[in-house]
């Protein structure tokens, strides 16, 4: 009984182990932040196309496809419609939900229901989840769009970890179209549901999403970056106030595009709008709009850091590389001849070319397997920003948007130095072990 | 040869200690000395907020101050605005427009405290419940300014179900003014 069932030394080096787990524990949680996944929403109509005769009238439900769990507070929409040729006969909110506002105004309703238990949760993604049911009766011979006002549509949501924050998680509304014809086919079940006529395009359509956008800015031009789901006609409306004014143009189908607009204003802040289309342009999907502001040119010259952008960051075998560089008060520098370096022998890049304080170059892939490269941007010799992409010949351009990674994971150079600094601590402590164990 | 692995256990444990105390930047960079406003609309910017403090290690608390102070980029109360240099403990009551009241307690005045407020109150009678509901489903969609500056919880410009939404997940009671009297209308 007076034998120790665990020696000092083994004590103490049990302790210390559980020390310094405890430390590099804390350490890496420090560094780590932990994020769930946000849901986005996208809002559109059980019916891509609606076809009806004069007085008749049709049922259209609202539909969200969510992206993620997430407890709903609220829905709003503004619809825009032409009211010479339809209106709306009813509006009810779907089981679940209290219809609180329902106001046509000017060829528009304005719709907002809150769930009855004042949360509405979500527990997986979900598709089709009905929102509201509206009726409307044609009234003249013609063709309207029932369109989503952008800003005035809106998912009111609490992520379910953190359910004092709440946003709208609408990343995009898709529009119908309302065709009143005397030569339309006559509605079934008693005029109440019109004859939806749907293409096959349409069905594909339906199912289309922006899946990202952002900017990348200089004093007198913006690169818009563009992600689709599914490859459509990308348009970009713009101007300095929230009613656009200005459009660009990708011409090609595409799910992702770099869309640039040239001739801003320096120092001035725009609006802009991503929209999606099929080839006939009857249907879209529309983003939400977005803002940014414009850097001034730097007088100075003198470089600060630097932005490097590769887009698109996974491609089949070209893709182009984006530089800004910036002085201490956050204006892009421009007359400058920096350099891209890469860590493959298998892509060969242009030198850069200046647009305004923009700089750009193309890098081509002649490996024919998956490889992924590492940049670095040079000025002078020295490093001032880091990036990195992938090139897998396999990606067909036209599938590329509905291909993920499954793990996204961006380790960036403090990582790297702590996962270098773990693992030479855990050597140091094997050795230190090794040693006690031969004294042993 | 005992001593030798002492060392060795020894060295280890400093340097793992150094790369903990590096790689920490974010907990060093912290603002001292403030209340932060936490989990909120990122355009929410409350300009004041009513403060009283109270003394918080006497039974019976005495008000010390009966304050309305500037909010600092939409997110700080300066704790020396508050409390001067007095380093000891205070109990401090704050309403910030639109969200429920609170209780903070402050052991010191170079310290770090945050509180996440509870929006909804559209009266600011620090009561979060059917009247708030009602007189924001009303500015629902307004144009009008006196309405929209009334009802515009998160500070959008503009009064949507995001605003009514507050209204309606959060019915509950702000804590009372320590001197029991109503809360101003900031």
């Amino acid at each position: 009984m007076s034998r120790q069932l665990v020696s000092t030394k083994t004590a103490f080096v049990l302790i210390s182990l559980v020390t310094m787990g405890l430390l590099v524990g804390s350490a890496l949680l420090n560094q780590i932040v932990f994020k769930a996944a946000s849901s986005t929403a996208t809002v559109y109509f059980d019916q891509s196309s609606v076809q009806i005769r004069p007085n008749a009238t049709f049922n259209i439900n609202v539909l969200a496809d969510l992206s993620a769990p997430v407890e709903i507070t609220g829905i709003q929409f503004e619809l825009n419609f032409d009211p010479k040729i339809v209106a709306v006969t009813e509006t009810e909110a779907s089981a679940f939900w209290k219809k609180v506002v329902s106001r046509v105004e000017n060829g528009k309703l304005l719709f907002v229901a809150v769930p009855t238990e004042g949360k509405f949760s979500v527990d997986k993604s979900v598709t089709e989840l009905k929102v509201a049911n509206l009726k409307f009766t044609g009234l003249a011979e013609g063709v309207t769009n029932l369109a989503f006002t952008p800003a005035n549509s809106i998912l009111a949501a609490s992520d379910v970890w953190n359910s004092k924050e709440i946003k709208n998680i609408v990343e995009s509304v898709i529009d119908t179209r309302i065709t009143v014809s005397g030569l339309a086919p006559v509605a079934k079940k008693d005029n109440l549901i019109a004859d939806a006529v749907t293409t096959q395009e349409d069905l594909v359509f339906s199912s289309q999403r922006i899946v990202s956008t952002s900017e990348i800015l200089s004093p007198n031009s913006a690169v818009i970056l563009v992600r689709l789901q599914q490859p459509a006609r990308i348009l970009i409306a713009f101007g300095q106030t929230t009613a656009f004014g200005n459009q660009a143009d990708f011409s090609n189908r595409t799910s992702q595009a770099a869309v640039r607009i040239a001739g801003l204003e320096s120092g001035k802040r725009y609006y802009y709008q991503v929209v999606a289309e099929d080839d006939n342009a009857t249907n879209k999907v529309l983003g939400q709009i977005k803002s940014f502001e414009l850097p001034a040119l730097s007088s100075s010259g003198v470089v600060d850091r630097a932005e490097l952008t590769v887009f698109p960051s996974r491609a089949a075998n070209e893709t182009v590389v984006y530089a800004t560089f910036f002085d201490k008060e956050n204006k892009v520098v421009g007359g400058l001849t920096p350099e891209l370096q890469t860590n493959s022998e298998k892509v060969s890049s242009t030198k850069f070319s200046e647009v305004a304080g923009l700089y750009q170059a193309v890098v081509n892939s002649f490996e024919t397997k998956k490889q992924s490269i590492n940049y670095t941007l040079l000025l002078n010799g020295q490093k001032y920003a880091t990036a990195s992409s992938i090139f897998d010949p396999s990606l067909n351009d036209s599938l590329d948007g509905s291909k993920q990674p499954l793990l996204n994971l961006q380790l960036n150079q403090k990582l790297i130095n702590l996962i270098l600094g773990l693992i030479a601590g855990l050597l140091l402590l094997g050795i230190g072990f090794l040693k006690l164990a031969r004294a042993k | 040869m005992r001593r030798f692995k002492v060392i060795i256990v020894l060295v280890v444990v400093a340097a793992v200690l150094a790369g903990y105390f590096l790689l920490r930047p974010s907990a060093i960079q912290t603002r001292q000395g403030v209340i932060e406003l936490t989990n909120l609309p990122d355009q929410y910017c409350p300009l004041l907020a009513e403060t009283v403090v109270t003394d918080a290690t006497t039974k019976n608390p005495t008000i010390i101050a009966n304050r309305t102070v500037k909010i600092l980029e939409c997110r700080y109360i300066l704790l020396s605005e508050l409390i001067g240099k007095a380093d000891y403990s205070r109990q401090i009551a704050i309403k910030i427009p639109g969200a429920l009241a609170i209780s903070i307690v402050i052991d010191s005045t170079r310290g770090h405290y945050q509180y996440a407020p509870t929006l909804g109150d559209a009266n600011n009678d620090n009561i979060i419940d059917l009247s708030d509901e009602s007189q924001v489903s009303l500015a629902l969609f307004s144009s009008d300014p006196t309405l929209i500056s009334t009802s515009d919880l998160d500070y959008d410009g503009k009064v949507s179900v995001l605003d009514l939404s507050f209204t309606r997940i959060n019915h509950r009671t702000g804590i009372n003014r320590p001197d029991n009297k109503n809360w101003g209308n900031l």
